[in-house]
Formats: C-alpha cells, structure tokens, sequence
C-alpha cells in the first residue's frame, strides 16, 4: 500500500480552506497535523466544569447549602412519615386486637387473599404449605412467640430479626397482615408433607379447632 | 512511505526497516476468535437472565459465566485488539522494528495463556470476586510478567525509534501501558492462601476504594486510551486527511489522563463510603466530559473534507459509529455520577445499558473497522467480501442499539418501581419479584440484540478466513526505507 501520495491542501475540494497549515515536520506515517485552534464550546463546557466542583464541594461540604446524603435521608423519611399520618388521619385505623383479626380468621376470601400473599412473601422460607423450611413449621401446634392472633399478628408485623424473619409491617397493610393470620389459622393441623419438627411450645386448645371444619 | 522494497534499493537509499507484521496477524486472529468467544457467553448469559434453565450447573451458571464474559471481551477481545493496534501502527510511526520479536512471542502466547487460565478457573468457581479482577493470584503473576516484557519490548523500541517525535496514538499507548501497570499490582495484593485462593491486603472500604479506583480506571485505560490511541492512527490512514487539530490532541490527553484517575468512587455512591469521596468522585467524572468529547472531536472533525468516503468505506462508518457511542457513553458516565441520577440508576439495568453503549460501539466497532482495514494489508490480498463486511455494520449497529434501548428501559422502569410509594407511604411494589417480573420482556429485547451483533461478528470471521484464504503463501513483512 502507498501512502506516501502528495496531498495539495490548497485544493479547495478538500473543503478545509479555513485551517491553519499544517505543522511543519508531523507526518507521522503520512499523519499530518493540523493546528486548529479548540472549538469554542468545548472550551468553555470544560471551565463550567470545572467551575461545577467547587460550587458544589462548597455548597455541600462548607456552606451546607446542598443536602448531604444523610440530610436528605432525614427529609425524605420526615416526608413520608408526613404522608403516612396524613393517611391515617384520614382513613378509619385498624385496631390491633383479637376480636378485630379473628373476624378475617375463617373467612373465605381472607383465606384465600391471605394464601396469594403467603405464595408471594412467606413460602419461600416457611415452605409451600407452612410445613416449614428455614422458618418454623406453621401447621402444627407449636409457638415459639405465642398461638393468640395477636401474637401471630405481632410476629408478621415487627419480624424476628435475629433469626430472620422480616418485619413486613411497613410492606403489608394491616389488612394484609390481618388475611395473612387466617390463612395461617386455615393450615394449622393439616400436617402436611415434609413438616419440619416442632419447635416452641406446645399449645393445647389452639383457637384453630374452631375453623377445622373448614380446612 | 510503506512498500515492499526489493533488495536492490538497500545500498543506493538508505537504511532498510522491515517491520514485524506476523505479530500483529496473531493478534487480530487472537481478537476476532475471541470476540467469537466472549460474545457467545455474553449470549448465553443473556439468555440466562428470563430463562433460568439455562444454567447449566455449577459450572456454566450465570455467577461463574458473567466473569468468563466480561474477562473475555475485555481482556481477550479488546485486549488482543489494542496489541494489534500498538504492535502494527508503533513501529510505523516511530520506524522502527520492534524491539524483540521473541519478547513479542513471549507477549503473544503469554496473554493467550492467561486467557486459557481464566477460562478453565472462572467456571470451576475459582475467584477473588473482584470486580473485573477476578483471576486468582498464580495468574495475577503471570500477567504482571507478561505486561512487563510488553512494556519493554515496546520503550526499548521507542528508545531506538528514527522519529523525533512522538505522535499522539503513542501518547496514549504510553499511558495505556503505565497506567495499568500501576492499576493491576495496585488492587491485585493480596496474601495467598494456596494455589487458588487469597485475601486482599485491604479490608472493608479501603478495600472497594482500591477496587474501583481500579475498576473505574481500567475502562480509562485499558477501554479508553488505547483506543483513542488506535483511532488516532487508524482514522486518519482510513480517512486520508490531516488529523483536526493538534492542540486539541495535546489539551484533552492531559486532561483526560488527568482527571479520569479520580473518578472512580463514583461506582460506589450510597454505599458506606465517606461524602467528600462520593462528591470527589462525582466532581471529578463531571470535569472528565470534555477532556472525553476532545477525543470525539478530534476524530469527527478530522472527517471534514471526507465525509463522501463513508459511502464506499465500512472501515470509516464503523469509526463514524464507534466515535459515536464514545460520546454517547462518556456523556452518560459523568451524568449517571451525579448523585441524584445516580439514586435512580444504581444497581439497575442502566449501568449494564450504559457499558454496553461503551463496549459494543466504541471498542467493538472501533476493532472491527481496525481489522477490515487491516485484512487486506496484512495479508497482501483483497478483502474477501465488502458486502459481507456492510451486511456486518448494519447488523451489529441495529443489534446493539436493542440492546442499549431495552437496558436503558428496563433500568429505568426498575428504578422507578424500587422507589415508587403509594398514598399511604406504603412501598407499590414491596416484593423485589415483582420488579424482575416487569423487566423480563425487556431482556428478550436484549438477548435478540446481543444475537444480532455476535452473529455480525461471525460475518466477520467467515470474511477473515476467506480474506486469508486468498493470501499468498509467503508473506513478506512490509518495510520502509529510512535515509
């Protein structure tokens, strides 16, 4: 391959009219060079940007100006903690009391909206059927932290953190919680496959013999 | 200047200079297979993603596959693609032969060893789980040696070069070779504990700093430097016109070299890092756009004048394309850094859209324009089919840009949905599931998009080995005549 073919770069073909000549003496394998001065707008993006890191190092870290990610964790969580007062004032509580969620416990859509939301947040770790697998079985009559609603209600709402279990209180509406304590109530007793040993204590007089009739 | 010379000429004009041209013909066989390689694993990774049973286990699932593919296309394909550009356009400009041929061997088979290492270890689950640093500490070793006979070979031949001065694509091979010297050994040092395992020397968040201060700069300088190096050679061989301009050149190197070392804790906004470095970071990678766009301009505008030859030449629409994408992703670097963007788009499918942009159309296409260029030369022969060599730049543009286009949609739709709250302050979509759910169409889009550019790449390897095919059977290597 020849390269070394004499370019004229007075040729106005070469539409380059407005170059500076070539630099004399760069012709590096038949590259030469142009001088060009730098675009203008290039220059200038570049100072902004440079101008950029000092406002912001000193908007942020002197003049506080600028949230940090804490300050703005903090402000973010107080709006939120806004909403969700301004919801709740609005929208009719839920008491959290035994008589409140035992009126979910048997009810067939509660059940079955309970058992969609087990499926989805809760089998993978207490098994399909709650025969339990890293979590505790749920079929049987053994509570490690009590067999009252409440106490289920409790455990599904704050979590066990030490041992793993999520606290889902600020994931599922205390409806949610609510349908997932009668699905749980629909399992107890149906011994199914795999069922993990038990675990916790015994209790006798489960409230679940209320419901068996439905299970 | 370069023309196969017979004999005759050596004593009535000067000195002869054959350069080593069956070195850089290793090196683009060595890129093109394995970019075959390394892009079939990114496809199967791909197709991994929405359809699990295609781990295979436990070798070929996707934890051990994703290291095999990005060591692969990274360190083998565009690895292999930056010793071709160095060894063929270095001598070249500075008229010299290489150094050492042997050392260049050495350099050749070395680094394809370290490629067959990490593609026996990575899959058998043997790693130090450092990002893109993954090979274990024997190999680690291996590629200390193998950059340093490299780095020798290649300032010995500087050091004996008939050039005066030094042009611009050598600036950036010497920072390429420097810098990632430093790079390498820096985040590499650690302690074995046997053959195969080892701990880093630094803990906790020292130890992510080392990482993406190494991680960081190894897209600047082996991804980006070589490459403006390779462009700095090659576009205007292809383009026949005076590079744009050489102040600009000297400006956005120094810059560039400059600022880019800083920018890496960026990679590790809202983790446990201290403010001041996750805003060292941020300003720094802002700073970092134009000495990038520098590159971009350099190369654009030394097209004026030149802009009608794109019609007959694929080598220059690929560098056209490839330069594209630079700009695209060096704007996107520094705005992801901006940590408000970044709140939304860290551990999304953004960042996977945005590297890709990177990978696939500036060092892709910049290799493969390198190699249609470089075919017909090396081999003193025609290139075997310009039309395939066409079907392989629409078919490779139109893939990546559904793979850029599906990532960035399925990065964003998961970022939004993370931080989404419903009226009550309650998460919308508190079940991480249901956000992956969304995203799967998406990755469908990808895999069709990642298919389409490596079946480009097979295009291209069918033309390679025609092209060889019709070479003649005794090469010469090409040669100047020095007075």
């Amino acid at each position: 391959m020849s390269n070394d073919t004499h370019r004229d770069d007075a040729n106005p073909n070469q539409s380059a009219s407005q170059d500076e000549p070539l630099i004399e003496g760069h012709s590096y394998d038949g590259i030469e060079e142009y001088d060009n001065p730098m675009p203008g707008w290039w220059v200038w993006l570049f100072w902004i940007c440079v101008a950029f890191a000092p406002v912001y190092v000193l908007g942020m870290h002197v003049f506080d100006i600028i949230p940090t990610y804490e300050e703005k964790l903090a402000s973010d969580q107080a709006e939120l903690a806004e909403i969700r007062t301004a919801w709740e004032a609005q929208n009719p509580t839920f008491e959290v009391s035994n008589d409140a969620i035992a009126a979910f416990v048997g009810v067939e859509e509660a059940i079955a909206a309970g058992q969609q939301l087990y499926s989805a947040n809760c089998a993978v770790c207490h098994g399909a059927s709650g025969e339990g697998l890293i979590g505790p079985n749920l079929t049987d009559a053994y509570w490690i932290h009590g067999n009252e609603n409440v106490d289920i209600y409790t455990v599904i709402t704050e979590g066990v953190l030490d041992k793993g279990m999520t606290p889902w209180g600020s994931i599922l509406a205390p409806q949610e919680r609510s349908e997932l304590v009668a699905y749980i109530r629909s399992i107890e007793g149906t011994n199914p496959e795999g069922a993990k040993e038990p675990q916790g204590t015994l209790y006798e007089e489960s409230p679940a013999e209320d419901n068996e009739e439905e299970t | 200047m370069e023309t196969t010379q017979p004999h005759a000429y050596r004593e009535s004009r000067g000195e002869l200079v054959h350069f080593d041209d069956g070195i850089v013909r290793l090196f683009v066989l060595a890129t093109a297979i394995w970019g075959f390689v390394g892009m079939l694993v990114g496809a199967l990774i791909a197709l991994q993603m929405p359809f699990w049973q295609a781990n295979l286990g436990p070798y070929l699932t996707f934890g051990r596959l994703r290291p095999l593919h990005t060591n692969a296309v990274i360190f083998a394909f565009a690895g292999n693609a930056i010793f071709a550009a160095v060894y063929y356009s270095t001598q070249r400009l500075v008229k010299a032969r290489m150094f050492s041929d042997l050392m260049s061997r050495i350099h050749f088979w070395g680094w394809q060893t370290i490629i067959v290492s990490a593609a026996i270890t990575l899959p058998l689950g043997i790693t130090t789980s450092k990002e893109y640093a993954e090979l274990e500490w024997p190999i680690d070793i291996l590629i200390t040696v193998i950059w340093v006979v490299f780095a020798v070979n290649f300032f010995w031949t500087l050091k004996v070069r008939r050039e005066k001065h030094l042009y611009v694509a050598i600036w950036f091979y010497i920072a390429t070779i420097v810098t990632v010297a430093v790079l390498h050994i820096g985040n590499s040092l650690a302690i074995p504990a046997g053959l195969f395992k080892s701990y880093p020397i630094y803990a906790g968040v020292q130890d992510a700093f080392i990482q993406w201060w190494y991680g960081h700069n190894a897209v600047a300088f082996f991804l980006t430097t070589p490459f403006l190096g390779l462009m700095y050679y090659f576009l205007p061989k292809a383009a026949e016109r005076p590079v744009f301009s050489y102040r600009l050149s000297i400006v956005h190197f120094w810059s560039l070299v400059f600022i880019y070392i800083w920018a890496g804790p960026h990679h590790l906004n809202y983790t446990s890092i201290p403010e001041w470095a996750a805003t060292l970071g941020m300003v720094f990678s802002v700073m970092l756009w134009m000495p990038s766009w520098g590159g971009m301009i350099n190369g654009l505008f030394t097209l004026r004048g030149a802009w009608h030859k794109l019609r007959d030449s694929v080598v220059l629409r690929m560098y056209v394309i490839g330069i594209t994408f630079y700009g695209m992703s060096t704007f996107e670097g520094p705005m992801l850094s901006v940590k408000t963007v970044n709140a939304l788009s860290h551990y999304t499918d953004w960042t996977i859209g945005h590297v890709h942009a990177g990978a696939l159309g500036w060092n892709g296409f910049m290799t493969f324009g390198m190699i249609y260029w470089l075919l017909p030369r090396l081999w003193k022969t025609k290139l075997w089919s310009p039309r395939l060599a066409n079907a392989h730049f629409w078919i490779g543009t139109i893939g990546m840009l559904l793979y850029v286009m599906a990532m960035y949609s399925a990065g964003v739709t998961q970022g939004l949905m993370w931080r989404a709250f419903d009226e009550a302050g309650r998460l919308v979509y508190p079940d991480f599931m249901e956000t992956v759910i969304q995203i799967v169409p998406m990755y469908w889009v990808r895999l069709i998009g990642g298919l389409m550019y490596l079946a480009g790449v097979i295009l291209m390897l069918v033309n390679l080995f025609k092209t060889i095919a019709t070479a003649p059977s005794k090469l010469d290597d090409s040669s100047i005549t020095v007075s």
